[in-house]
């Protein structure tokens, strides 16, 4: 390749406009650093499971679509890629949070074979503080604020939201940048 | 152009008795020398918009990065002191929830802003109730002060005219009450219970950066310096008197002194206790300023009990009521062991209550299509209050220097021992009593109540490790935050408090602060500081 090819192809520089003989003056506006549109990493790309294994992979997206199914208009629990996303949090989470999901989630799978709404009969007791002393039904409870709030934070609930009204949907607020 | 060793007053800490410290010197003619130990914040460069769904964790926050502040979030992770970089230590099983912010600005760069004024209730504390000591102030000496603080940040409210909850130079809030908050309020004078408009700082942003230190750094005699983690005071080994600052720079670790004709310790709470603690010497051997051994003793905070009733406001349900149905708040007033002494319990609390908002779906027994429906049901159907109550100051409770461990700077780190007492497990019981009876007077659904405290500390208002008093064999500090033993020496933070009543205790630091920075600036002119 030809030196102005290869530079072409850098710069992406019109050939025509490279031919140009001389530049016309800039104006001053084109001189401020410009904000690009970039997207968030999870509109294009898959992350691939590496913390459940398979069966517990499985029981949680049968969890995930009993705790929240579409409705409303919005997409479920599964369709917002909330057990992709749970399996990466609870790998960077502290040991007894990982002890409690494998646990219950292996706990969920020996009984796949029961109807969901038996297994996940602790979650319709009355709330305490304190929460429940059986590590199971507490597996739920954190499973179930765990869902809800992966779900209500996506971008797939975000973009539900959005549909049909002025503005973007989902929450947004001010991040602060490491202070240095 | 600033100079070296050219003040005459080094400030430590830039928060609400840093910031109001150099306030009130410089505009005295004193020159003033602060450290920050966090970096400048640029409200502009450091922060912009960010949709949740587009942060690394979806708003989770990196798993396991404050295992005790609650309170950060994700979009505000950065502005929060590390843990790992800042550690300290506690018994096991007694877990403190120590929230700091090391940044230019201190907590208030997020604090509440509720702003009220502590009464002689807390003052004379001994007197009414023959616990623990009064302080070395009344009301009427800090009134003037409170006077001069409030209009400075702006806070509105509305006074009533009550003894424990004394009256302010406020902008008056009368506003009116939405329908639902107008119900609870009746139902509270059916009990016999005060209640008032919201308390709080206005502004955009209501913090020692905008509002102190901009006025300070006009009069040409305040220096700022951020990045300056100050590690001991050194004293003048003839005198016995405070004569400089060893620092360490947060970015390099390099360290540096700089001189001081006197020191204002304000670097929070704890952490000017620590430094004291740190600062021993051969005329100081149990801390600097601890001939009482006071120091570090008597900590307490204000316990917190976040949502103790949550209910549901009927006919708000399925969004039918008319739209001043719903919304604001307000703050009940103590009401026990005021005009006499009732209950199991010495001294009282308040509450917090709002009126909209969605309950929790933590705390409705469903999940599913039933969960989803229900949540619509509730939509800004919510009735929540927070009950917020005295705790005791005792000598058990307090912070040591835990030798074994030392922080990113080589400092020796706090050890921290607070628990509740009986006193507080009685109080809080009949705190959530009490708010169910006010939320059912009202006519309001109990969808979920409780009586659990946070832990300590997760209120962020730890007090006391450095009191002030009128003994100095059971005290640190006179009645002007001066040390009784070191007479160049001023701490003007909450370390200071003797009590702390249940109301947030920022207003009263402020106060304090300008009080004994008065009394600085006219010792220093004197030349008897």
């Amino acid at each position: 390749m030809k030196r102005r090819s290869v530079l072409q192809s850098i710069v992406g520089v019109p050939a025509a406009a490279a031919a140009m003989p001389a530049q016309t003056p800039v104006p001053s506006v084109g001189d401020q650093f410009p904000r690009l549109a970039t997207v968030g990493v999870e509109t294009v790309a898959d992350s691939p499971r590496r913390f459940f294994t398979t069966e517990q992979f499985a029981a949680l997206r049968r969890l995930a679509d009993a705790i929240a199914p579409a409705a409303g208009g919005r997409p479920s629990a599964n369709e917002a890629g909330v057990p992709e996303f749970l399996d990466f949090l609870i790998r960077e989470s502290p040991a007894p949070v990982q002890k409690l999901y494998r646990d219950g989630l292996d706990r969920l799978h020996s009984e796949s074979g029961r109807p969901i709404d038996e297994t996940l009969a602790p979650l319709r007791t009355p709330w305490t503080y304190a929460g429940p002393s059986d590590p199971f039904a507490r597996f739920l409870e954190q499973a179930k604020s765990d869902i809800l709030q992966a779900a209500a934070n996506s971008r797939e609930w975000a973009e539900s939201a959005s549909r049909g009204r002025r503005g973007a949907g989902g929450m947004s607020n001010y991040y602060w940048r490491v202070l240095d | 152009m600033a100079k070296k060793n050219d003040h005459d007053v080094v400030i430590i800490g830039s928060g609400a008795g840093g910031g109001m410290a150099a306030h009130t010197l410089t505009r005295l003619g004193v020159k003033c020398l602060m450290l920050e130990a966090g970096p400048m914040v640029d409200w502009e460069r450091d922060r912009s918009l960010v949709n949740v769904h587009d942060l690394p964790y979806r708003g989770f926050g990196k798993p396991g990065r404050f295992p005790h502040v609650t309170q950060a979030s994700e979009f505000d992770a950065n502005l929060w002191a590390d843990e790992k970089q800042n550690p300290y230590t506690y018994a096991e099983n007694e877990p403190f929830y120590w929230v700091r912010i090391r940044a230019l600005g201190g907590k208030m760069l997020r604090w509440g802003r509720a702003s009220w004024r502590l009464s002689d209730f807390e003052f004379r504390a001994k007197d009414h109730d023959g616990y623990g000591e009064n302080w070395p102030v009344r009301l009427a000496d800090l009134a003037p002060y409170y006077d001069r603080a409030e209009p400075m940040f702006r806070v509105s409210g509305r006074n009533e005219g009550l003894p424990q909850l004394p009256d302010g130079k406020l902008l008056l809030d009368d506003s009116n009450d939405s329908v639902s908050v107008r119900r609870f309020i009746e139902s509270c004078k059916k009990l016999g219970i005060p209640t008032t408009k919201p308390r709080r700082a206005s502004g955009t942003l209501a913090s020692s950066t905008n509002l102190l230190l901009p006025d300070a750094l006009a009069t040409g005699k305040l220096t700022v310096v951020p990045n300056a983690v100050v590690s001991r005071l050194s004293v003048n080994p003839d005198t016995g008197r405070v004569d400089g600052v060893h620092f360490v720079d947060r970015r390099s670790r390099r360290d540096y002194h700089v001189k001081a004709r006197a020191v204002v310790v304000s670097a929070s709470t704890l952490e000017s206790t620590r430094l004291l603690l740190n600062s021993a010497s051969r005329q100081h051997p149990n801390g600097l300023g601890n001939s009482s051994g006071a120091l570090g003793r008597y900590l307490f905070d204000q316990f917190y009990i976040k949502n103790c009733i949550v209910c549901a406001v009927p006919e708000a349900k399925g969004g039918k009521g008319p739209r001043n149905l719903m919304g604001g708040g307000g703050y009940v007033v103590r009401f026990r062991n005021v005009d006499k002494k009732e209950k199991n319990f010495l001294r009282g609390y308040t509450y917090d209550f709002g009126s909209g908002g969605t309950p929790s779906a933590k705390l409705l027994p469903l999940y599913g299509e039933p969960l989803a429906k229900e949540l619509e049901n509730l939509r800004g159907a919510g009735f929540s209050m927070t009950a917020m109550g005295e705790v005791l100051p005792r000598f058990e409770n307090h912070v040591s220097i835990d030798k074994d461990m030392k922080d990113a700077w080589g400092i020796p780190v706090l050890r921290i021992s607070q628990k509740y007492g009986d006193n507080e497990y009685a109080m809080a019981k009949d705190a959530m009593e009490s708010a169910d009876a006010m939320c059912k007077g009202a006519g309001f659904e109990t969808i979920a109540k409780h009586s659990t405290f946070v832990p300590p500390g997760e209120s962020i208002h730890e007090l006391g490790t450095c009191r002030m008093g009128s003994d100095p064999k059971k005290s640190v500090l006179n009645g002007f935050n001066q040390s009784h033993d070191v007479r160049n020496l001023f701490v003007v933070d909450g370390s200071s408090f003797v009590t702390g009543g249940a109301q947030n205790p920022t207003l009263t630091i402020l106060a304090l602060s300008m009080r004994a920075s008065e009394y600085l600036a006219e010792g220093l002119r004197k030349g008897n500081i």
